[in-house]
């Protein structure tokens, strides 16, 4: 299983992706983690059978409010985008679609952040939902 | 009858953009071209550091070209200091650069700008119908990444340059594993040129002024002195006697201009330009045969010299590899010196130039910043002006369109946002 933490650290909230990949890494030793910009994301589809995304999104709901998001059938939902990058996570899964790279299996998981302004510190309602989401990888 | 084209923003990390055009009859009555840069805010948290920390907390300023601001600002450290850095490490500092050029142009020539030519709304429908091209830029841009990873030490935010030099070299075997994908991918950067040769160019030569960077021998990556297709011939140094920053009330960032004058370009088409004769032969001819020769100044054919530009990259990339000897040191000892320092280099979008005062504990005191993208904000907006009149009959869409092409044409650090910009028209 290869689990994919996207966002941008010092921007609150959007740390979301990678934080649940840190601690997916702490909990289950030999599990392949990886975290950074999207258009690298293109790389590492394909590679593993078994692959899960992790990002924080802007959807407009409660902040921590988790998106399971079924892409192997459905594209990204557009009221989901929201990225501080070149290309966003939508972007990169549909570009692998696009190319017949998006491998079965694939989970995205989306959290609702409550600010994306510069900053470190985390709003808690999003730190239990990288709690829940992490908790339900961790499980499978 | 009057037109407003007003386009808002989305938020990046690279920067914020807006335009807002008002048209009446078939003259553009208002116009403004706004910009966000976060560089502003680094001049002022740079006092106070130390001067070996300005490539590590300058590169943090873009994420798609840390490599420009880390070699602009060992450049002026070393011109403070007097030191000099050449031979082997010198040729290190011009290949890591190649990779940024590589990772830079091709995402902007293979995701960002031949869309706009294919007439698609991004790469991911263009990829649908062209999946072996996409497939081919995406592995000539992961070559790019893979010399800035060796070099830099790590793909994003590179931290193996310092003030000196490298903390570490690379060994012959770690770059003579890159030649076979370097060989793959110059081809493909022909093929590349040749393929956005063939797209459909409005016609639109403008008169800039071209300013770049100048090396005696080279196609320029770094040097001493910065030119002009109008008399601009300055070592580094006098830089602030030829070129002003004012601040403009709508816009966070500076605009820049050469004080007696106004507007001026840099990037791609300005390098290509004044340095046509530094070319190698075979990427000359290929030039000609695009119908480039010596020069290029239609913005829309900028992508044409980006393609040739990253050929030149890999053939650089391996010249550098086929003469590498690991030096004996990573690094020229530097010591700290009261004293002030200029560099410039060429970043993917243009000349950048950076200026900075240290004390004797090599305490940076004044920073000074000039990044492309502000530098290009004038003429981004003279290009915008020119542009409209005579193709007024054309619809808000279509014209929006061509507006913001001609600005994604600068490959500004906004040209991710004006992918996504909004139109509001106002018709009266």
């Amino acid at each position: 299983m290869l689990v994919i933490g996207i966002g941008n650290e010092f921007r609150s909230d959007d740390a979301a992706g990678i934080e649940a990949a840190r601690r997916i890494q702490e909990r289950v030793p030999g599990i392949r983690v990886w975290w950074g910009e999207p258009m690298d994301l293109l790389e590492l589809l394909g590679s593993d059978a078994e692959t899960i995304v992790i990002d924080a999104v802007v959807g407009g709901g409660e902040p921590g409010t988790i998106h399971r998001i079924d892409v192997d059938n459905n594209p990204f939902p557009a009221y989901l985008r929201a990225s501080s990058h070149n290309l966003d996570i939508a972007d990169v899964i549909e570009l692998a679609r696009a190319l017949g790279r998006l491998p079965g299996g694939l989970r995205v998981y989306g959290i609702e952040a409550g600010t994306v302004a510069a900053g470190t510190e985390m709003t808690r309602a999003v730190s239990e939902a990288i709690e829940t989401v992490v908790a339900e990888v961790c499980r499978a | 009858m009057k037109r407003t084209i007003n386009v808002d923003y989305l938020a990046r990390v690279e920067g914020e953009g807006a335009m807002y055009l008002e048209i009446e009859g078939d003259q553009v009555k208002d116009l403004q071209f706004s910009i966000f840069e976060p560089p502003r805010f680094f001049e002022a948290f740079m006092r106070g550091r130390h001067f070996t920390e300005a490539p590590d907390l300058t590169a943090r300023i873009c994420g798609i070209c840390p490599i420009a601001y880390q070699m602009s600002s060992v450049a002026a450290m070393e011109n403070a200091v007097g030191a000099t850095v050449d031979g082997q490490l010198q040729e290190l500092r011009r290949l890591i650069y190649c990779g940024e050029w590589i990772e830079s142009h091709v995402l902007h020539v293979y995701m960002l700008h031949s869309p706009d030519f294919l007439g698609y709304q991004s790469a991911i429908h263009m990829a649908a119908d062209y999946p072996e091209i996409v497939e081919r830029g995406l592995r000539m841009k992961k070559i790019g990444n893979g010399i800035v990873t060796l070099l830099g030490g790590r793909e994003i935010h590179p931290i193996n340059v310092k003030v000196g030099g490298f903390y570490r070299t690379p060994t012959n075997a770690e770059v003579d594993a890159m030649i076979p994908d370097l060989e793959w991918a110059y081809e493909a950067a022909i093929e590349t040129a040749r393929w956005v040769g063939r797209f459909d160019f409005p016609e639109f030569d403008r008169p800039y002024e071209f300013v770049s960077t100048a090396h005696p021998t080279d196609y320029p990556f770094m040097g001493d002195r910065v030119v002009s297709d109008r008399g601009i011939d300055i070592p580094v140094h006098e830089w602030n006697d030829v070129f002003e920053e004012l601040h403009v009330e709508r816009s966070n960032a500076l605009h820049a201009r050469i004080k007696a004058r106004g507007a001026y370009h840099v990037g791609p088409m300005a390098r290509y330009s004044l340095n046509f004769d530094k070319l190698p032969d075979d990427l000359q001819a290929l030039g000609a045969e695009l119908g480039i020769a010596n020069e290029c100044r239609n913005p829309y054919k900028s992508i044409i010299v980006r393609s040739i530009e990253v050929a030149l990259a890999y053939l650089l990339a391996l010249e550098i590899i086929d003469r590498y000897e690991p030096p004996t040191s990573p690094a020229v000892p530097i010591e700290a010196m009261a004293a002030e320092g200029h560099g410039v280099s060429e970043a993917p979008r243009g000349l950048l130039y950076h200026r900075y005062v240290v004390d004797a504990e090599g305490m940076i005191t004044d920073a000074q910043i000039t990044p492309p993208t502000s530098q290009n904000q004038l003429s981004i907006e003279e290009d915008l002006m020119a542009y409209v009149p005579g193709r007024t009959h054309l619809d808000d869409e279509t014209l929006q369109w061509q507006l913001e092409q001609a600005i994604r044409a600068y490959d500004p650090c906004i040209s991710c946002a004006t992918h996504f910009l909004d139109l509001t028209v106002k018709r009266s």
